[in-house]
């Protein structure tokens, strides 16, 4: 098992104790629902605050979206699905064939090269904030700069701790470069941000001391400013006595840096479900319907044809795999294939019996979930209840 | 792979002339999914809070709830996001997230992990924000990576890599540690 897989099952396993561990969530009130809104004036502040967050989510998704894989953006908008009875490709239960889907890489992004041909920045042109986060035993600064004339930095910067009053304190520090970073100049403009982060653990044990701020140099010597610090050291788990412990310096990068991966035709493929009934029973076969909607300015090639699964969990669990019923696609491509014409939805019958179980009570939840097994796992889920 | 512990999404709609009652009972099966995203965001203490805000505000906005964009949980989640992330700007910058809270409560269930559990919510923590939210939509929350882009406002690629790079940023914090 790779480090990765280490960390995401391990990520895995806690969230479950985690989710174990929560007190249950509230109950619906609805008379919150009918109290008086805000006065008029706020609320218009926060319904436009609220629209434009939403905008410049979906903004700033579309705009990554479209550097990370360079293909054409999905639709923002699709059809709901409705289809009639002859719309759809009916079930048909095909043995999984493990097909494999082919992959291609999508490079690291943003791409370093860009930001090569930027002036290096000047600090009077940088604006800087900051975030602590942390408790126990490390503390982190993630150092957020902007800068209103679009520039570039690389690599580390250098950091001197200075007491509350501005004296430069003797705390080593050291160059965090274990991290799977960037590699690259990092452009800096007010909408794309560079990132640092800074640690430091709580292992503080010669005189305490308190680093009420960090002046940051810029890499090449390039001007510096000062930040808020840590605050006071504390000596926790000390490896030795007396130990000092270094603040440790991450490179200055992009704040969207994605690194290269793999990716296939379905990607941009998203998935709906329709249920035409929530309230189930075990041993019921519950008959739904799956819509697959292509991406907006490409086909989908299904020569090789997908395998896909349905899983339930609730009262019960249970698992099953399919081939996806592709012969009976009704849009082939020039060399007969069937496909996904881009922009388009077809929709395909699916039917899966509930596990016999002693009755559960009723209000039991139970989810369906539905997912093509792609390198994307790409898929949607329902929620049921017992009768 | 859908994280575990999926939570579905549902496939009716609010009319924007629902009464309370009937909003109350088209959002009821989402609020787990809505209190562990608050939970993962805020202090403890602000979960609930940030919970009734966020349903508060879907309310005053049920009208711009669009079907065709999506289903509604990720919307519902979207709202959490945007109320947990408005909870931290009103703290000071000294007022840090309680990691051990989190960790404690989950090793008081789990005497044997409480160290590790600790040193792995230290390292969640300091993840950047938008490797925190997917991490917390896809591990915590449980969604599916199709419904974390959702909520994220990102393609499902750029979900995936974020999920990589995240995981690999806290191998590095993690260190040696096994």
């Amino acid at each position: 098992m790779s480090d990765i897989d280490e960390v995401d099952q391990r990520l895995r396993d806690y969230a479950h104790r985690w989710r174990a561990s929560q007190p249950p969530p509230l109950s619906v009130d609805a008379s919150v629902f009918t109290r008086p809104a805000p006065p008029q004036r706020r609320r218009w502040i926060l319904v436009f605050a609220a629209a434009c967050t939403m905008v410049l989510l979906a903004a700033g998704g579309v705009a990554l979206a479209g550097k990370l894989t360079n293909q054409p953006r999905p639709p923002l908008s699709s059809p709901r699905p409705n289809p009639t009875a002859s719309d759809v490709i009916a079930w048909a239960p095909l043995s999984p064939t493990g097909a494999q889907i082919p992959t291609t890489s999508a490079p690291e992004s943003p791409d370093p090269s860009r930001a090569a041909a930027l002036p290096q920045c000047r600090v009077a042109d940088l604006r800087a904030s900051t975030e602590m986060a942390g408790a126990m035993g490390t503390r982190i600064i993630t150092v957020t700069l902007t800068s209103s004339v679009e520039c570039q930095l690389a690599g580390y910067p250098s950091v001197d701790a200075l007491d509350p009053s501005g004296r430069t304190l003797a705390v080593p520090t050291y160059r965090n470069t274990g991290l799977e970073n960037y590699n690259g100049p990092t452009a800096v403009s007010d909408s794309t941000p560079a990132v640092l982060t800074l640690q430091w653990s709580y292992q503080w044990c010669a005189a305490p001391i308190n680093v009420g701020k960090l002046r940051i140099t810029l890499p090449a010597n390039s001007g510096s400013f000062t930040v808020t610090g840590f605050g006071p050291s504390a000596c926790v788990n000390s490896p030795t006595p007396s130990y000092r412990e270094p603040i440790a310096i991450g490179p200055i990068q992009p704040h969207d840096y994605q690194p290269a991966h793999t990716m296939t035709e379905f990607n941009d493929v998203t998935v709906s479900l329709v249920v035409p009934h929530v309230a189930v029973s075990p041993g019921d076969t519950l008959r739904f319907t799956v819509s697959l909607h292509a991406p907006a300015l490409h086909d989908v090639t299904l020569n090789p044809c997908p395998d896909y699964t349905i899983w339930l969990k609730g009262y019960s669990e249970a698992t099953e795999t399919y081939a996806l019923n592709c012969p009976a696609v009704p849009h082939h491509d020039a060399a007969g294939n069937p496909l996904l014409p881009a922009g388009s939805v077809v929709f395909f019958a699916m039917q899966v019996t509930l596990p016999f179980a002693d009755r559960p009570s009723s209000g039991t939840t139970l989810f369906l979930g539905w997912r093509l097994n792609t390198e994307e796992q790409t898929g949607s889920s329902a929620l049921l209840t017992v009768a | 792979m859908a994280g575990e512990g999926d939570v579905g999404t549902s496939i009716s709609e609010p009319a924007t002339n629902a009464t309370g009652a009937e909003f109350a009972s088209w959002v009821s099966p989402h609020i787990t999914a809505m209190t562990r995203l608050a939970g993962r965001l805020a202090q403890p203490a602000d979960r609930d809070d940030i919970v009734q805000e966020a349903l508060v505000r879907a309310w005053q906005r049920r009208h711009t709830y669009d079907p065709s964009r999506g289903e509604v949980l990720p919307w519902l989640l979207a709202i959490v996001a945007d109320r947990a992330r408005r909870s931290r700007a009103r703290r000071l910058p000294e007022d840090v997230h309680d990691v051990g809270a989190a960790a404690h409560s989950v090793g008081a269930r789990s005497p044997a992990q409480p160290d590790r559990d600790l040193d792995l919510e230290r390292a969640l923590h300091a993840l950047p924000k938008r490797e925190r939210l997917a991490v917390a939509l896809y591990y915590f929350v449980g969604l599916g990576i199709t419904e974390t882009a959702t909520v994220m406002g990102v393609s499902a690629g750029t979900v995936k890599a974020t999920l990589h790079h995240a995981r690999s940023r806290l191998r590095n914090f993690l260190g040696g540690e096994r």
